[in-house]
């Protein structure tokens, strides 16, 4: 493993290199290659949309709300699309707050998730008539007024409006580019979205301050969603569950799923959207970095509760255990713990596989089929519990329930909805062009090559 | 002794760089002297090929080392001395993970820091051409040659406007004794 | 905006060896006043060794009391040097030059001072440490690796030996250039310490890799040691302590107080040693954003901790936070917690013209370890004090004359090692300012100069 010649990064990715008019040209290509490539996938979308559905329709609504069971699958589509879609935009937001000039061409790749936030709203809009008041159970509301009905609602309501708040304003540049040179059927929607954007100095001074702040409101808004979610949807509905690090565990590994979401978008631009130029190793390689940092921090989270339980060996621990651990659901954790945390862990920790692109790519897909697994085991543990379990604010779970196992109902919904969210992003790439050319010329003169002595070098810019 | 050293110091960057130059000219090979600075320069900068090194490889030996140490300890005494404790299995495997992942990490440690000393050469005892004015911000260039290229090494480094040239022999001058 | 001075490579040399060869007034005036303090520490722990464990305010069932309360405050001080330097070398972030060294040797001090305490708590600590090493093989008879009690040792001390190493490591280039320049016993000493090393390319690179990987190994190990800390708590049944979130709440609150204490190190070498050109406002600025989200994350685990014990409302929990949150002096603690901890720092370091005022940031990042020292308490002790089903009797605690001098003692200890260090090493990097000024560079954009920083990785 020895490092040969300039294997220390003193090449420049070719983005840099570019100049302002070039990354203007790659956008205006964007938006004007809307055609069959994106008609296909989209209209499959639709279909699969469309049947989830109808599928949710069918089953979980004609069955009722009293019967939670039956809503498994729709919590769990809530639950991934929550822990993916919704956690990619406040990467975007640590990523500008840590000042690091090599996300710019990043944040659109993420940032663009936010469109999809209707479809987690509705469905939990949807999910919340399955639950029981929390009068006479244990909660995190402690039986507090309409709760976790009203409250939760308007949790969720604030981060649906913060996180289009966001996509809009953190595009607006660019839908003044739409809107200047788009197709007429591109600029109604721009035009409307950015009226009076003209660019001037003092625009572009209130424009990274919002952008910063609207971004830096969404992670403090999303945080508290998670908490709340976590332990409505999982805590509050397995008796004797009780664990003070879930929340914690669940955002984490959220953040996790969210970074995975953003490499294999990037992947996705750099295969089909013509995006080589602006999505290299350089990103690859420090989104990669991070997916390692939150792969381990997977486990960290994990074990904190896991060793705390092992110790305590109280009967109700024992039973938890039991059920998200041991026994009953075994299998789809040993298969969250693998594509979590080992694999990624075993594939990561390669300095030149995490260099490339392939490898943080394979590892995000890995990743992305891990939280899923990850969430259907919890989402199917706490959801088999009626009502008559957690009343009388329970404290143990008696009887460890039998595995919740899907039928064509459930993974119609789940896939449904994954492809709707995926629709939604396809749609909204008509109006949002990649490269974001705000965030691209605004960071071109920040890199260049610089010859010092007999070294070619590569300079940095800082600002801040 | 079959190899002779002579040593170039240099007041700023431009002339080290210079004298790095000449004595590549006068046919000296990249491997055949080397530049002392009181802080690194961006690598490339004397057109040295950044060279082969091995470090990498020492924090994984560490880190399993540290392993098999952690598993001995933590496996041998639970099972050496069967006490049940706590209604805990008598071997324990979650405490073991604990002990057995900071010996990991103190193997690796060890090593690496084991391997940047070994990849540096240092403790270095041997003698060679020194001058303090090296750490006060002058760039050396150390020629290591056989003797009878040694007046060539000097003739290139005083091409570069040297502040001194140091030889085995003591201080030669940054200019040709006149005869 | 990064102000920068270019500095001469002589001056620099000077200004920072400046401390190893003057003691101004100021720095006697901290060797004796500690030094006072310390003396008065030594005395309390051999009066407490003399006297027994009965001159403190233990008693059943507080077999834990200040003495173990300031050995986590300490472990929380040491993570510091770690979230400074490896995170900021791992990130490139320019800022770091000036901070590392001295963050890192204060991981140090405080992880000794902090390890010091456990030992001393035994009360005869010559016959633990007698019957604890070597593992006594032969007649089968060493310390259950099941109990938490021996995963501290192990965690602290690959610590200790890579934050050392780490330290030592990127101090030998130093250690060359104090040989060069000095006589005497300083000379021997640097001699040693130096290696021969001689500043040529391979060492310099093997260097800048060194900085890497062992930023990059030491991380995962700085969360273990407080997560391990935090099981000491959390793997037992006491109410409050069998906490789940325990591990990350401890660390998060560790990087709180321990960045917080790399700002009290910062002003106060800026005071003491005159090194306004390497400690600058924009450090202050920079380390006072990075405190504002390690301060926010810490409220979030914070509250998870609280507001999941009371989630259960089960009657034992219940009592004990009733206890705390309501009851003199806890409510009091709480108090301090949070407004220390939190309300009063953190919107004070939203401000930029805050964060660049020395005096401020010094006196909030004060207020903070206030905060997290009232916070280490009142996570360990109420829940010791009450009875619940496995415990015979509950008492008050009262910490006695002997704990509060060996916990203010303990700050002594670690002001006074420090200034000892600064005395002997150059308590900033001198080679890494050096190197940063020769990796400066500028970019022009119409006319706007920008500072830059040549790529190192």
């Amino acid at each position: 493993m020895a490092t040969h010649g300039h294997a220390h990064g003193h090449e420049l990715q070719r983005t840099w290199e570019l100049a302002p008019s070039d990354v203007v040209h790659s956008a205006l290509r964007w938006i004007r290659s809307l055609g069959a490539g994106r008609r296909t996938p989209m209209l499959v979308g639709v279909v699969l949309f469309v049947l989830g559905v109808v599928a949710i329709l069918a089953f979980p609504l004609r069955q009722g709300f009293a019967d939670r069971q039956a809503w498994t699958y729709v919590a769990v589509a809530f639950l991934y699309l929550m822990s993916t879609a919704a956690a990619a935009p406040a990467l975007s937001t640590a990523l500008r707050v840590a000042r690091s000039h090599w996300r710019r061409p990043v944040n659109r790749a993420s940032e663009i998730w936010a469109v999809t936030l209707i479809i987690p709203f509705l469905l939990y809009l949807l999910l919340l008539p399955t639950f029981p008041g929390t009068e006479d159970r244990l909660s995190i509301w402690f039986g507090w007024p309409l709760s976790p009905w009203l409250w939760g609602a308007l949790l969720m309501l604030a981060l649906t409006g913060t996180g289009y708040l966001f996509a809009w304003f953190s595009s607006l540049p660019d839908l003044a580019i739409v809107r200047d040179h788009g197709s007429p059927a591109q600029r109604g929607l721009a035009a409307w979205l950015s009226r009076g954007w003209i660019g001037s100095h003092r625009q572009w001074r209130m424009y990274e301050k919002v952008v910063n702040n609207i971004g830096v409101l969404y992670v403090l808004v999303y945080v508290p969603v998670m908490t709340v979610l976590a332990s409505d949807f999982i805590i509050a509905l397995i008796p004797g569950y009780f664990t003070a690090v879930f929340p914690a565990y669940f955002t984490i590994t959220s953040f996790q799923a969210g970074i995975a979401l953003t490499i294999v978008t990037m992947a996705v631009l750099r295969r089909w959207g013509g995006q080589a130029d602006y999505l290299g190793r350089e990103q690859f390689w420090a989104l990669g970095k991070l997916l390692l940092a939150f792969s381990l921090l997977w486990f960290y989270f994990w074990w904190s509760e896991f060793i705390i339980f092992w110790y305590g060996r109280t009967p109700r621990e024992i039973n938890v255990l039991k059920l998200l651990v041991g026994e009953t659901y075994r299998w789809p954790f040993i298969l969250s713990f693998a594509m979590n945390f080992a694999l990624p862990l075993l594939i990561l920790m390669w300095n030149p596989i995490r260099r490339s692109i392939a490898g943080p790519t394979v590892v995000a897909c890995i990743v992305l089929v891990g939280n899923l697994i990850d969430r259907i085991r919890l989402t199917s543990a706490a959801f088999s519990q009626p009502d008559s379990a957690l009343l009388g604010h329970a404290h143990e779970l008696h009887e460890v329930p039998a595995a919740y196992v899907p039928g064509l109902s459930d993974l119609l919904i789940l896939v449904g909805m994954i492809a709707g969210a995926l629709t939604l992003v396809l749609w909204a790439t008509r109006y949002l062009p990649f490269p974001s050319v705000a965030e691209v010329v605004g960071g071109l003169w920040l890199r260049s090559h610089k010859p010092f002595k007999h070294a070619r070098l590569i300079v940095i810019g800082k600002p801040e | 002794m079959a190899i002779r050293e002579v040593l170039g110091l240099y007041r700023d960057l431009d002339s080290a760089v210079a004298a790095a130059d000449a004595l590549r000219e006068a046919g000296f090979s990249r491997s055949e002297f080397e530049v002392l600075s009181n802080a690194p320069y961006p690598e490339g900068t004397f057109g040295e090929e950044s060279g082969i090194h091995r470090l990498f490889v020492f924090p994984l030996i560490g880190a399993a080392c540290g392993f098999a140490a952690g598993l001995l300890i933590t496996g041998g005494t639970q099972l050496s001395f069967p006490l049940l404790t706590g209604g805990k299995p008598l071997l324990s495997i979650p405490p073991m993970i604990i002990i057995m992942y900071e010996g990991t990490m103190l193997g690796a440690l060890i090593f690496t820091v084991l391997g940047v000393l070994f990849e540096s050469r240092l403790p270095w005892i041997g003698r060679a051409l020194y001058d303090p004015r090296i750490t006060q911000g002058y760039i050396g260039i150390l020629v290591r040659t056989a003797p009878e290229r040694e007046a060539k090494a000097i003739e290139a480094l005083r091409k570069a406007n040297p502040e001194d040239i140091l030889t085995e022999n003591g201080n030669v001058g940054k200019q040709p004794a006149r005869s | 905006m990064q102000e920068r001075h270019r500095l001469g490579e002589e001056e620099i040399t000077r200004e920072l060896f400046r401390p190893l060869v003057t003691t101004t007034p100021m720095m006697w005036v901290g060797f004796i006043g500690l030094g006072a303090v310390l003396a008065i520490f030594v005395f309390a722990v051999s009066w407490m060794f003399y006297w027994g464990l009965g001159v403190t305010g233990l008693q059943r069932p507080n077999m834990w009391g200040f003495m173990i309360v300031n050995f986590v405050f300490w472990i929380g001080i040491s993570h510091a040097g770690v979230m400074i330097s490896a995170i900021l070398r791992l990130t490139q972030a320019e800022w770091r030059r000036p901070v590392t060294r001295a963050a890192e040797v204060m991981t140090i001090f405080s992880l000794m001072t902090a390890m010091l305490h456990p030992v001393i708590h035994t009360g005869r600590p010559w016959r633990t440490l007698y019957w604890v090493f070597p593992y006594d093989f032969w007649r089968n008879l060493w310390p259950d690796v099941r109990g938490p009690l021996v995963w501290d040792p192990s965690a602290i001390l690959t610590y200790l030996t890579g934050s050392t190493l780490f330290l030592y490591t990127t101090m030998i280039p130093d250690m060359a250039l104090a040989r060069d320049r000095t006589t005497g016993w300083r000379r021997v000493l640097y001699t040693i310490l130096a290696l021969g090393w001689r500043g040529n390319e391979r060492q310099w690179k093997m260097q800048t890799i060194a900085g890497f990987l062992l930023s990059g190994l030491i991380l995962p190990v700085f969360v273990s040691v407080h997560s391990i800390v935090s099981w000491d708590f959390a793997v037992s049944l006491v109410p409050t302590w069998h906490a789940t979130v325990f591990a990350p709440y401890f660390v998060i609150g560790a990087i709180h107080s321990g960045v917080s204490a790399v700002v009290t190190l910062m002003a106060l070498m800026r005071w003491l040693f005159r090194f306004d050109h390497y400690i600058r406002l924009e450090h202050f600025d920079a380390i006072g954003r990075l405190l504002i989200a390690v301060g926010t994350g810490w409220l979030w685990f914070f509250l998870l901790d609280i507001f999941f014990a009371i989630y259960p409302q089960e009657a034992r929990e219940l009592e004990i936070m009733q206890f705390r949150l309501f009851q003199w002096p806890f409510n009091v603690l709480t108090a301090l917690i949070f407004i220390f901890g939190y309300f009063i720092p953190v919107p004070i370091w939203i401000f930029q013209r805050f964060r660049r005022n020395v005096k401020i940031m010094f006196w909030t990042s004060i207020l903070v370890n206030v905060g997290m020292w009232a916070e280490r308490y009142w996570l360990i002790k109420p829940g010791l004090m009450r009875k619940y089903e496995l415990t015979f009797d509950w008492n008050w605690y009262r910490p006695s004359i002997v704990e509060v001098s060996i916990v203010l003692g303990s700050f002594a200890l670690v002001g006074f090692l420090l200034l000892v260090f600064s005395k002997i090493f150059p308590p900033i990097s001198v080679w890494e300012e050096k190197e940063g000024q020769h990796f400066a560079q500028q970019l022009q954009v119409g006319k706007r100069v920008v500072n830059a920083i040549v790529r190192e990785f």
